[in-house]
């Protein structure tokens, strides 16, 4: 039965990865017209036009571009930037150790700041308490993540001196690079909190109506032992599935942050490629983005699979 | 909370709304004052200058009223196109059989991973920068959002007797979908609408600051704080200014959102009312 699910999910997994791979290549190759022209600009030669499209392969039927770049990515071949003349896959490499830790670390610090939150919000309903949580919470999540970092910076680059406005030396320098990504993960991770910090405390709320409290309580359990032993880790499957959401928006979040504080990180490449229109680049950075989301969601949907055994049978409706 | 003061809550907030929009259409009038007068760069806060000038010599007062309308015309797109795909989507899901209704879903998840950034990067070199760009992109994110927010307000209403009635009586399910489903289900659908006209005008700051949505000279919120950067020592107030009212817009229309949202649904409205009593 286990062996069933996952090898469903690994089947929508890369179905999902195909789809996207379509979508990708269709938007980006054929839509606009011409990528060479694109690439080259209005008033390009003739001969170097069509030196680029024999380079990019444009001259060979679609179906044909599609596969060869498909195989590519399935090879990691990602194809060769034309602004660098390097292969996308070692622009993204040179990347990743600024964005993927920010973004998994900025999802961790989601969790962390939101589930003792909502949980403390919860436990503690009706009270002044819940109110403040619930009313500072409403104000968070309308807080927009650009602005919250210039606030930080302000605060604390600008008037305090702690931390840098900007910049990373690379992870080399030790604690000056975590200084460097404090900010701009507290501007990541706040609002996203306030959202997922809601669902926990709606979810705990929900769960603490449920007849197994109430089996709890009339065992002669303690409040706090119901708490972090029955209610917690029952609402703990629809927290994991928002995070799984959560993660597309960190995901886009990373790279808007990473650009308020320069940072060297896929954020900057994006942006080049866009107004260099290298679009080998804007594809594989793309590929490489909404592949991260379909993964992880799947590994979520996965996880709540393995933890909840009531969705085994209906998997794949689940969220 | 008793029904009258929700009411008034809520009259309170749909005003604000009006007054949103009366701004947004008040744009053009706002035109002469967002001219670029290098002359008058930097201006302090003063009478003729309500919120002072940027370092173009435009007036943000203007500025801010003026990016009211990129702010709410994207917002309002994206929910247009969310809303009115997703919405239908979700009735269906949730009125049809085992393989529609999975489909649906599945088309749901996929979708799910093309967040609004990553959309505006794909569709740039389509329809370069501006209110298209990214209204589209923010509004494809919008469809599985209203899809199974609708999915889960009408799958279950599905299999209630009064639902079985109508089938009894000869009903077809195009028309129990429309004249007893979608009634039931409207206020989660208008509270979905708000709070995603709250995170589109998030969603649009973004974008418009990395260049991806409203240029220049159209005034932009996002924008605003992008160009506020550079300046954050010397006037702090140009980046402080649009933050707040993208914040306030954006806690405006999630807020509504949230009151709507405990009206539609009766038994949170419960626990809601038990908390605060």
């Amino acid at each position: 039965m286990l062996i069933r699910v996952f090898i469903r999910k690994l089947a929508g997994l890369v179905a999902f990865l195909l789809l996207a791979s379509v979508l990708i290549f269709l938007i980006v190759d054929v839509l606009p017209g011409d990528p060479a022209a694109l690439m080259l600009g209005t008033d390009a030669r003739p001969d170097t036009l069509q030196a680029l499209r024999h380079q990019l392969g444009l001259d060979q039927p679609l179906v044909v571009q599609y596969v060869s770049w498909v195989i590519g990515l399935v090879h990691f071949n990602f194809g060769t930037s034309m602004t660098y003349a390097t292969p996308v896959l070692t622009l993204i490499a040179e990347r990743l150790p600024v964005s993927l830790p920010l973004a998994v670390m900025s999802l961790a610090l989601t969790a962390m700041i939101a589930i003792p939150l909502g949980a403390l919000s919860a436990h503690h309903h009706g009270s002044t308490l819940d109110r403040a949580i619930k009313n500072g919470l409403q104000l968070a999540l309308a807080l927009p993540n650009i602005w919250l970092a210039l606030l930080l910076i302000m605060i604390f680059a600008v008037g305090l001196h702690w931390l840098p406005a900007g910049g990373f030396a690379g992870w080399k320098s030790g604690m000056m690079a975590f200084k460097s990504l404090l900010l701009p993960l507290l501007a990541l991770a706040i609002p996203q909190a306030a959202i997922l910090a809601r669902i926990v405390r709606a979810e705990m709320r929900d769960k603490a109506q449920e007849n197994f409290v109430l089996g709890a309580r009339a065992r002669g359990l303690s409040e706090k032992d119901i708490l972090w032993h029955h209610i917690l880790p029952n609402a703990m499957l629809p927290v994991l599935s928002i995070m799984g959401l959560q993660f597309a928006f960190l995901i886009a979040g990373t790279v808007i942050i990473e650009t308020v504080f320069s940072l060297p990180g896929l954020g900057r490449l994006i942006f080049q490629s866009i107004t260099q229109r290298d679009l080998p680049v804007i594809k594989g950075v793309a590929m490489l983005l909404v592949g991260s989301v379909i993964f992880v969601n799947q590994v979520v949907d996965l996880l709540a699979t393995l933890i909840d055994p009531r969705l085994r049978r209906q998997s794949g409706t689940s969220a | 909370m008793n029904r009258a003061l929700q009411k008034k809550i809520m009259g309170g907030g749909l005003a604000l709304i009006l007054l949103y929009a009366a701004l947004a259409i008040a744009m053009p009038l706002m035109e002469s004052a967002y001219q670029i007068r290098i002359d008058l760069r930097l201006m302090p806060i003063s009478s003729t200058h309500w919120l002072g000038t940027d370092q173009f010599g435009r007036d943000t007062f203007a500025m801010v009223i003026g990016g009211c309308f990129a702010s709410l015309s994207v917002a309002a797109m994206a929910v247009s196109i969310g809303a009115g795909i997703g919405i239908p989507l979700g009735l269906i899901a949730s009125a049809s059989d085992h393989v529609l209704s999975r489909s649906i879903l599945s088309l749901n998840d996929f979708i799910f991973a093309f967040p609004a950034l990553v959309t505006a990067i794909l569709i740039h070199n389509i329809f370069g920068s501006g209110i298209i760009t990214a209204g589209l992109a923010i509004g494809i994110f919008n469809i599985p959002v209203f899809a199974r927010t609708l999915y889960g307000a009408a799958r279950p209403l599905w299999t209630k007797d009064f639902i079985k009635a109508a089938r009894l009586a000869g009903k077809n399910t195009i028309s129990i979908a429309a004249t007893h489903i979608l009634p039931l289900v409207s206020s989660v659908a208008l509270a979905q609408i708000s709070m995603q006209m709250g995170l589109g005008i998030l969603a649009e700051a973004g974008l418009s600051y990395v260049g991806l949505g409203v240029v220049p000279p159209m005034p932009s919120w996002g924008r605003m704080l992008n160009e506020a950067q550079t300046l954050i020592v010397i006037a702090p107030r140009l980046a402080i200014i649009p933050g707040l009212a993208i914040a306030a817009s954006v806690f405006l229309f999630t807020w509504i959102g949230d009151k709507l949202s405990d009206y539609a649904d009766p038994k949170r409205r419960e626990v809601n009312d038990h908390d605060r009593a």
